[in-house]
């Protein structure tokens, strides 16, 4: 007969157990189910750690198991139960099975929107011809730049931080809900980056030099000076800023100093094999690792950030690929790719049909049932025009805009994909392919699965970008969809929390006034 | 070398190395209150045959440095000699976790509840139960809502 054993001891055996242990515990009775959830980071932090970054210990980069309360900071808002140590194990657990639901969220004219809900932004991809982009700050605030935004003092170069709680319902923009960051300098803002988790804002500049600037006082903090060339990407994390240039040169800058802490040439890890190869197209960032992908065709590259040594080189067949819309989770890279008859077999693909719920958008249905009457599965195949390119700008190709010029900040090989992409709209592609996002394990290097948008494998479809939450729980893509002549525009989303956690709404940002653009595709999330 | 006499609960005597007793912080506590002494140490809580299982450990682990590494307790890996140690039945190693939390001995009490959450591993519900002695009080309801949260823990 085993006597009563005290809370503290059992305490102290449920921290020692590994996930799965933890959740038949559960089932065991109410307090055991009390002490589980209760003591949240007692009993799961162990778990988390020993379960998910066992063997991931390198000499010189490891992958973290993410801080929760970090995770809750860059979420912005306390939407969740309170055991969160224990939720994040259910999702990275996810992760790891590929076990996620897919849908289109139904409505992009989103209900009302409330604050400190969960919530997407989209905003639009090219005003003035030029690309826009978009980054959340720890306010809240939405920052947009674009190389043509202009400031209140006429002919300067602003970046414009909008405020997303500001009730824009007629659809155009509140003068009270924005203002802008001037540049004095003629810096040229070409990129740039915020974090949910800070109030610096990090540019770019076509000069070569990276800025950052203090979203609180609205005013530039501190300027580095090094790229030969222009800068093309710039991202952050607490400690580190990073900037990649036209110059192929990753940069390291400290965020507390002037000092730049070490570079990396990436020009000598591509071969001659890589044509049109300008410079570093897109950086990621975590706490160990810096993820790179060269504007162009070639591997992507990720380097330890503490040496700058190579870690790992990813590349699929065939490998005239160029990987874009880099995106982070603690142990996964997505990146944007797509399936083709020839290598469908090699990787499995979630979620599998059977698992797809709800995907009740009316395109989806209409077309998969459409698909279903064809006599003959090739029959369809050569009528649908399916045409799917890696490149960014693969929505120029888009109605509204073809008669547009090529955008002036554009690199040659960015220019030499714009027009292949319009050759491409009016050829109807022989070869099929289907948009995806490609997961990349960070532990092994290799491609572990793809996620699909909930579609017919026939329906023409790209996806133009990429986001994850900050607690990982949801991915989103936004997927253009075409057919018989209409281009129609999806926020897809795929989600690790088994329905645990709320669905987000959608905000569409409004452009600005007197520009020209469509409803675009880049975006960005926040909580 | 001086020795100290500790005495179980059913008042048998034993005789052991004050730095072996000394794993025992309520012990080392006690001996640094009382000074020395002559006189046995009452241990009301634990019985001669918990003690002298306890006694076994502490003797074996007399040398161990103490450690208070986070990353050496987050393993769930038990060396090969605590292995053999804790073969001993249900009741006496829920015993010997007890003593062990009685008399303050952090790693023996590490190793025991390793013990225990490597035994209820891979156990159903019903069968921790079974072996905690508790009693099931969930509704159906409520226990099919814990089994649908966790469904990526079926099976897999």
């Amino acid at each position: 007969m085993i006597p009563l054993v005290p809370t503290e001891l059992i305490l102290s055996i449920l921290t020692c157990c590994d996930g799965p242990t933890l959740a038949t515990c559960q089932r065991v009775c109410r307090r055991w189910k009390h002490l589980i959830d209760h003591y949240d980071t007692l009993v799961w932090s162990p778990c988390c750690k020993r379960d998910f970054e066992k063997g991931i210990r390198r000499r010189f980069w490891s992958l973290d198991f993410p801080d929760p309360q970090h995770v809750e900071t860059a979420m912005l808002s306390s939407s969740s139960s309170g055991a969160l140590w224990q939720s994040l194990y259910r999702v990275t657990k996810r992760w790891s099975l590929g076990d996620c639901t897919a849908s289109f969220l139904s409505d992009t004219q989103s209900p009302p929107y409330r604050r400190r809900l969960p919530c997407v932004v989209v905003g639009t991809t090219h005003e003035y011809y030029s690309f826009t982009s978009l980054s959340i700050t720890q306010s809240g605030h939405v920052v947009r730049s674009n190389p043509m935004y202009k400031g209140n003092n006429q002919g300067q170069q602003a970046m414009i931080v909008q405020s997303s709680y500001g009730d824009s319902t007629d659809g155009g923009v509140d003068s009270s809900s924005f203002f802008y960051l001037e540049d004095d300098a003629l810096h040229g803002i070409v990129c740039h980056y915020s974090d949910p988790t800070s109030y610096w804002i990090v540019t770019g500049g076509l000069d070569g030099t990276v800025s950052l600037w203090n979203e609180q006082q609205r005013c530039k903090a501190r300027t580095w000076q090094g790229h030969r060339c222009r800068v093309l990407c710039v991202s952050m994390n607490d400690q580190v800023v990073i900037s990649g240039g036209a110059d192929s040169m990753i940069r390291v800058w400290d965020l507390d100093g002037t000092n730049q802490r070490g570079s990396i040439d990436i020009s000598s890890y591509l071969s001659d094999q890589h044509d049109w190869f300008q410079g570093v197209g897109e950086l990621a960032l975590n706490g160990h690792l810096i993820v790179c992908a060269p504007d162009a065709s070639g591997p992507v590259l990720i380097f330890s950030l503490l040496t700058g040594s190579l870690v790992y080189e990813l590349k699929t067949e065939p490998q005239d690929v160029a990987f874009t819309r880099l995106c982070l989770t603690p142990f996964y890279l997505l990146t944007k790719g797509e399936i083709r008859q020839s290598n469908q077999h090699q990787v499995p693909i979630y979620p599998s049909t059977t698992k797809i719920k709800d995907a009740s958008s009316s395109s989806s249905s209409s077309i998969s049932s459409s698909s279903a009457s064809a006599s003959t599965s090739s029959s369809s195949l050569s009528t649908s025009s399916s045409l799917s390119t890696s490149s960014t700008l693969a929505s120029y190709g888009s109605t509204s805009v073809q008669s547009a010029p090529p955008p002036t900040a554009a690199t040659p090989y960015q220019l030499s994909r714009y027009f292949s992409s319009l050759e491409a709209t009016q050829q109807q592609q022989q070869t099929m392919t289907r948009s995806c996002v490609d997961v990349w394990d960070l532990h092994t290097g290799k491609l572990t699965y793809r996620l699909v948008p909930p579609l017919s494998s026939d329906t023409a479809a790209s996806i133009t970008d990429i986001k994850v939450s900050p607690n990982a729980a949801h991915v989103f893509a936004c997927v253009e969809i075409r057919g018989n002549g209409s281009r129609q525009n999806q926020l897809c989303y795929w989600d690790f929390s088994n329905q645990q956690l709320a669905t987000p709404s959608i905000k569409v940002l409004p452009p600005m006034p007197h520009s020209v653009s469509s409803f675009g595709n880049a975006w960005a999330c926040f909580y | 070398m001086s020795n100290v006499r500790l005495l179980s609960s059913d008042n048998e005597e034993f005789v052991v190395q004050k730095e072996v007793a000394e794993r025992s912080v309520l012990i080392k506590n006690m001996l640094e209150d009382v000074g020395e002494t002559d006189s046995a140490i009452p241990l009301p809580n634990v019985t001669a045959k918990v003690l002298k299982k306890v006694i076994e450990w502490c003797d074996h682990h007399s040398s161990d440095p103490v450690t208070t590494d986070e990353t050496e307790r987050r393993t769930t890996d038990i060396d090969e000699w605590d292995q053999k140690f804790m073969e001993v039945d249900q009741e006496t190693l829920f015993d010997i976790i007890l003593a062990a939390n009685y008399l303050d001995i952090k790693p023996l009490l590490d190793v025991g509840c390793k013990t225990v959450a490597n035994m209820i591993k891979g156990k159903t519900a019903e069968e921790i139960r079974k072996i905690f002695n508790i009693v099931n009080d969930f509704t159906p309801e409520e226990e099919a809502q814990i089994r649908k949260e966790n469904e990526w823990a079926e099976d897999r």
